[in-house]
């Protein structure tokens, strides 16, 4: 007996290994009977909104969906922002990315347009057809498209002649402030609307010091929104001498096309003020926020640690939740520098647009074993009660024409009056020209404003970002223009490459209808003549041409400049198409103010 | 060795089969992805459906890539650190040794054991969050203890770019300045549990007679560390000195996890793994990945060559040393004249220098005097006789017992010490994990009531399933291990058989293959076989890549057991299987426990190919599934902490239960190589 307890004594180790092992293998084998029932359709979802509340709305939504279609499963992937882009990059290529896949995040926006050619259906076809779950609703029988906020403009992908993808909210960046820590340090109740002012009360606080000894932080982490909402706009300008597709904004080959012809450069001066106000307002931000995330700066301002933070209403329900009984939470907008401020008055003193703000793309994947069942879906969480529904539970503003939001969200509906942002993404090409301008403007940031020189006195802070900047310039454009030569062929190849299933579509098209009669074969053999003058004229003449100005074989004419004859042909051809007698011929100074309009 | 010849393959040929499951394995897991790697790195790639040749343009861009030069420079800093963090452990291990107290050396020993075998991820996310922000516990303890004025002392007085001032909290992970820094600091004080395991093995086994002898000649406590310990443990130093270099250039889980795929600002933290990742995964160069992992997998080689050389550099002949010596010349031009690295080229080429003939060429210059210096000489006597006369007076006995004992106390405060820095970390994984957020943002240090046990229900509920998956594919991969590693071992150690020495060789060169350099060929071998996103993908190419290791550490084992018991059994009619199970097996239970152990920890720690090649959330590893939840936007402290702290018990259970067998097998032959 002894003897067997002492056997069992020294097995104790093996007993409790090979027992916690079977333990793994049952509930790993359990597990998978009750996640896929036999015969069911498993549908994935794959997105990066781990917002608090997200889950549970789209889980709720998956409900009521399973409920209507009781044979269809629909499994969600949660992925850190931070993963995003290495996960999705790989799970395409494996074949294992989910049905329906969220687009946009943790990769080059040209990388996201190569995917979406490659490996996304296009959504056009549904695009002009009524959404069936919107039946009863003032939506029903109307085309898909009409049924968002933004006539689904943000959906459709210009490089490829597509709707590739379909947003499910929207959302706006505000200045979100802690109403009680602001009376207590500035005496104030609400942060000045005045650019200049409000530097002036960032410098009030920091000039004070917590319970620690240690200076307040004016402003939590988390740049991003400062750098669309108020930073950007300053550079649009540079839109009208990049804007090749007089669309009204710059793609990624656009701008870099203007670096080339040297028609753009840092030295221009609405990037200069960019840079400037980016410098000016990034002194009053914790230390090393370049490298904060962005729950770090929203965890620094629950933690009263600092007294203003720029996010979006994504964050909104969660700040309010998190604040409740703590603080008063304030919401403001943007300051915005004076009319008469000598240095960004003549541009930013006029309010500032939030655009159409639809966010949340989901796109369709074309590997998909279900692809109508992930098309349907997308259609039931973008119909008018199911969009309110699912954004209401999670506080955010629907992206379908009639679906109400929460009243808290209210004060955060789009201004779509004012100035648009400029220059988009920056100013990178791809991959590494991204990896670079994030490395190298980080860096300029990133710039130890306490430095003293060798007599022990501070530096002032104007010329380190003189020093910074003039760094940052000749690190940057040389790296940009030539690797961003490279980036740029491998973009213009993929959208060539691209043309090949937009033909697949297009043949696909003609073949139907050449199977039909009558006015089915009518409509369908329009279609295909619009798909095919779409192929020709604007993908396959935009790629040879973009192609020719980067080789220099063709000279870059800048948009919206106009000569005088130009102009006054344009003038003379409007009036003849209105009826309207010839005009005497106008003075070079009317044509001029002419181009300035 | 019994060497058999080819016409007497057909007496022994079942002893073939003994290898062929490892050479399957390594050959499809290992070699098959080397091979694709080398490939595909002359074709611009994209990991799908582009890949057109460039011929070397992807090598040739790399040469040009300065951010790629960069890269191994920052490898080479942290390298040194990483070598100079191997000192801890190896003192611990010596005061672990010195206690006389075998109770205590086993509490010690515990104790160590538990808080070193935390993930080393879970250990750097706290770290990021807990200690390097800005608020965070190691500016608190700057500003406690006044050492921040000290730092800002120095920044004044040295110029060193006011990164430290008083009124300012520093960024650790946020400023360029001090993100390389960060990558170091973590993990302090850097005692890791098999190098301290692997040195106690080592001191363990140094025999008693040579403490006594040296006693008697009145050695000193550090003579004894010097003259007698070091250099009878120098193997396993070198042992942890490859591990050391190999894993500095393949790591990229520390660096993305403090710096994410950018490597900070400027990049400034880029090591040549996070190089290749950003490549083949944001670029999506999988071609210019696939090069940069065939440069890796040289310089490691590389390195692993040259460290061999120099650790047998006076087993070198003439030619042997003039050729080492020629090539790091030639390096060491290069790196100058490219401007890559000038300062580490200069630094090989003065260390490779001939010192010990330009020392005899001076020393022939001066004049030789061969005088003895008797006052010297008496001086040197007087001590010696001083030393044993104040030994035996009263007062000298005093003494040297006062003396003893302050040393003794001495080394239990440094172990106390050391010990209290390394449980930090599971001690704030505790504390946090029944907190709330309010709790934890106003005291994170200290208990505070009440205490939210159901954010341990709540991390049960979330890491469960991971759990379960890791366990499942840490043990079937472990088992594996050595179940194919002992038969290979059995086929190296038994007789040299025709075709042996070739594949030992094609087994020890895959050691020195830096298993992130194959990682875009071995997604796509995964993908071609349908096996992404599977346990059965981590748990075949865990044991692949546990097969070589645990191989060289077990075929010293089997070679050292006695020739007489196989040949006794082979007169008997044992088969080789038979031999297998009635001889090797029942010898090699704790060495099997020593390599199993570590297989284990390592599979459990692995998240960089389950990061890649999973995509359910039910089949993630919890390594994996702790990433995912710490990337949250709105973390809940208390039930993450609890999902740390439940992703460490059960690597702390297996190392407490098994650390008597792995200590005996270290002590047996795991060091040996």
């Amino acid at each position: 007996m002894k003897a067997l307890l002492l056997k069992i004594k020294n097995s104790m180790a093996a007993i409790a290994l090979v027992g916690a092992f079977l333990w793994s293998a049952l509930f790993i084998f359990t597990t998978r009977e009750k996640e896929y029932p036999p015969g069911a359709i498993v549908l994935r979802i794959g997105h990066w909104q781990l917002e608090p509340g997200f889950r549970d709305a789209l889980y709720e939504i998956i409900r009521d969906y399973e409920a209507l279609h009781p044979n269809v499963r629909i499994v969600v992937d949660n992925i850190p922002e931070s993963i995003y882009g290495q996960w999705i990059t790989t799970q395409l290529m494996g074949s294992t990315a989910p049905d329906i896949i969220e687009i946009g995040m943790g990769l080059p926006g040209p990388t996201w347009i190569n995917y979406m050619s490659r490996y996304f259906t296009p959504l056009s076809d549904i695009a002009g057809q009524p959404n069936p779950y919107n039946k009863g609703t003032d939506l029903e029988g109307k085309p898909y498209r009409s049924t968002f906020k933004d006539g689904l403009l943000g959906g459709y992908v210009e490089e490829l002649q597509e709707v590739m993808k379909v947003p499910i909210c929207q959302h706006t960046t505000r200045l979100f402030y802690n109403k009680d820590l602001l009376k207590k340090l500035t005496g104030l109740d609400k942060p000045p609307s005045d650019y200049r002012e409000f530097l002036a009360v960032c410098d009030k606080i920091r000039a004070q010091k917590d319970a620690n000894g240690l200076s307040y932080v004016p402003i939590a982490g988390y740049f991003t929104s400062w750098e669309s909402r108020l930073f950007q706009i300053l550079t649009y300008p540079a839109v009208l001498k990049a804007d090749l597709s007089r669309d009204g904004r710059t793609s990624v080959d656009e701008t870099f096309l203007a670096f080339r012809a040297g028609v753009l450069d840092f030295d221009f001066e609405p990037f200069e003020k960019r840079m400037k106000m980016m410098w000016e307002v990034s002194e009053y931000l914790p230390a090393g926020y370049t490298g904060m995330k962005r729950d770090e700066g929203v965890f620094k301002f629950i933690q009263q640690q600092a007294v203003f933070i720029s996010t979006g209403t994504w964050d909104a329900g969660s700040l309010l939740s998190q604040a409740k009984g703590a603080f008063e939470l304030g919401v403001a907008d943007y300051p915005r520098p004076a009319k008469d401020d000598p240095f960004y008055g003549d541009t930013l003193a006029n309010p500032i647009a939030d655009g159409s703000a639809v966010m949340a793309y989901f796109g369709v994947n074309r590997a998909s074993k279900y692809e109508d069942v992930a098309v349907d879906f997308l259609l039931f969480l973008t119909s008018q009660k199911i969009n309110e529904k699912f954004n209401r539970r999670v506080n955010w503003m629907p992206a379908v024409v009639g679906a109400k939001s929460v009243e808290f969200i209210k004060p955060f509906e789009p201004n779509y009056a004012g100035l648009y942002a400029g220059i988009d993404n920056f100013v990178y090409m791809s991959g590494a020209t991204q990896v670079r301008w994030q490395q190298d403007y980080s860096n300029f940031q990133a710039i130890n404003r306490e430095q003293k020189d060798e007599q022990g006195n501070k530096i002032p802070s104007e010329k380190l970002y003189k020093e910074g900047l003039a760094k940052f310039k000749k690190s940057y454009t040389a790296f940009y223009l030539e690797k961003g030569k490279a980036d740029f062929d491998e973009f213009l190849r993929n959208q060539r490459r691209s043309s090949f299933n937009h033909d697949q579509l297009s043949a696909g098209i003609r073949a139907r209808a050449l199977t039909l009669d009558g006015a089915d074969s009518e409509g369908l053999l329009k279609k295909y003549r619009g798909f095919l003058r779409g192929r020709l004229l604007m993908l396959d003449y935009s790629v040879a041409s973009k192609a020719a100005l980067a080789e220099k074989k063709l000279p870059y004419v800048i948009p919206y400049e106009y000569t005088p004859e130009a102009l006054a042909r344009m003038k003379e051809d409007a009036r003849k198409a209105a009826g309207q007698p010839a005009d005497p011929q106008p003075s070079p100074a009317d044509t001029s103010n002419r181009a300035n309009e | 060795m019994r060497a058999i010849k080819w016409r007497q393959v057909r007496h022994h040929w079942e002893i073939y089969l003994f290898i062929l499951p490892t050479l399957l394995l390594i050959g499809i897991f290992q070699y098959y992805p080397a091979s694709s790697g080398i490939y595909h790195s002359f074709f611009r790639w994209n990991g799908a459906d582009i890949s057109e040749p460039v011929g070397w343009g992807n090598y040739l861009d790399l040469l040009k890539d300065q951010s790629f030069w960069r890269s191994f420079r920052v490898a080479l800093i942290i390298g040194l650190w990483n070598i100079f963090k191997m000192i801890p452990a190896l003192l611990v291990a010596v005061c672990i040794h010195r206690c006389r107290n075998v109770k205590m050396q086993y509490l010690y020993r515990a104790l160590f054991v538990i808080p070193m075998v935390i993930p080393p991820l879970v250990v750097v996310l706290i770290w990021r969050n807990l200690f390097f922000d800005p608020n965070g516990l190691l500016n608190r303890f700057l500003y406690g203890t006044g050492l921040m004025n000290v730092l800002a002392w120095a920044d004044n007085t040295f110029s060193l770019g006011g990164v430290f001032t008083s009124t300012q909290a520093p960024a650790w992970v946020g400023s360029p300045a001090l993100l390389l820094a960060a990558c170091i600091i973590w993990g302090f004080p850097w005692v890791g549990s098999f190098a301290v395991l692997t040195h106690l093995a080592k001191l363990q086994g140094i025999s008693k007679d040579v403490y006594e002898a040296a006693d008697i000649d009145g050695i000193s406590w550090w003579s004894r560390f010097t003259r007698i310990e070091l250099p009878l443990i120098a193997s396993s130093i070198y042992l942890l000195l490859v591990f050391v270099i190999i894993e500095t250039i393949k790591d990229a889980g520390t660096i993305l996890a403090l710096a994410n795929i950018e490597g900070g600002p400027g990049g400034i933290v880029t090591v040549p793994a996070l190089f290749m990742l950003r490549k083949a995964f944001f670029s999506q160069e999988m071609g210019a990945a696939c090069a940069v992992g065939i440069i890796l997998t040289l310089v490691v080689l590389g390195l692993q060559k040259l460290s061999t050389a120099v650790s047998r550099w006076k087993e070198l002949s003439d030619r042997g040393q003039m050729t080492v010596r020629l090539s790091m010349y030639i390096a060491g031009c290069a790196s100058i004249y490219f401007g890559f690295l000038a300062p580490v080229g200069v630094g090989v080429i003065l260390i490779f220098l001939p010192w010990e003939w330009i020392g005899k060429q001076l020393d022939a210059l001066r004049k030789p005097d061969e005088r003895i210096d008797n006052h010297k000489l008496q001086l040197v006597e007087s001590r010696i006789a001083r030393k044993f006369q104040t030994s035996t007076t009263p007062t000298g006995i005093v003494m040297t017992r006062m003396k003893d004992r302050a040393l003794r106390g001495g080394k239990h405060l440094a172990i106390w010490g050391v010990l209290l820095f390394s449980l930090l970390p599971l001690y704030l994984m505790l504390i946090v994990s029944p907190k709330d957020n309010a709790q934890f943002y106003r005291n994170p240090m200290v208990p505070t009531a009440p205490f939210h046990w159901e954010n341990w229900e709540a991390a049960w509920t979330m890491v469960t399933p991971s759990l379960a998956n890791s366990y499942f594919v840490s043990f079937s991969a472990t088992v594996l291990t050595l179940f194919l590693a002992l038969g290979a071992a059995y086929f190296f150690a038994r007789y040299r058989m025709p075709l042996s020495g070739f594949l030992w060789n094609a087994i020890l060169v895959l050691m020195m293959l830096p298993a992130i350099a194959n990682l875009i060929p071995l997604f796509q071998l995964l993908r071609d076989i349908n096996l992404l996103n599977t346990l059965t993908a981590l748990i075949l190419v865990g044991t692949s890549a546990g097969q070589v290791f645990a191989i060289f550490v077990l075929r010293s084992f089997v070679q050292d057991i006695p020739q007489d018991l196989f040949e006794a059994a082979e007169i008997d009619g044992a088969s080789h299987f038979r031999q297998m199970m009635m001889i090797v097996l029942p010898l090699s239970g704790p060495i099997l426990g020593t390599v199993g152990v570590m297989r284990f920890i390592a599979e459990w720690n692995d998240f960089v190919l389950p990061l890649i090649v999973m995509r359910d959330e039910i089949r993630l590893p919890v390594m994996v599934q702790l990433l995912r939840l710490a990337g949250e936007y709105h973390v809940l402290w208390g039930p993450l902490m609890a999902g740390y702290a439940l992703a460490s018990i059960p690597i702390i259970v297996l190392f407490l239960m098994s650390m008597k067998l792995f200590v005996r097998g270290l002590t047996e032959g795991a060091t040996k190589g």
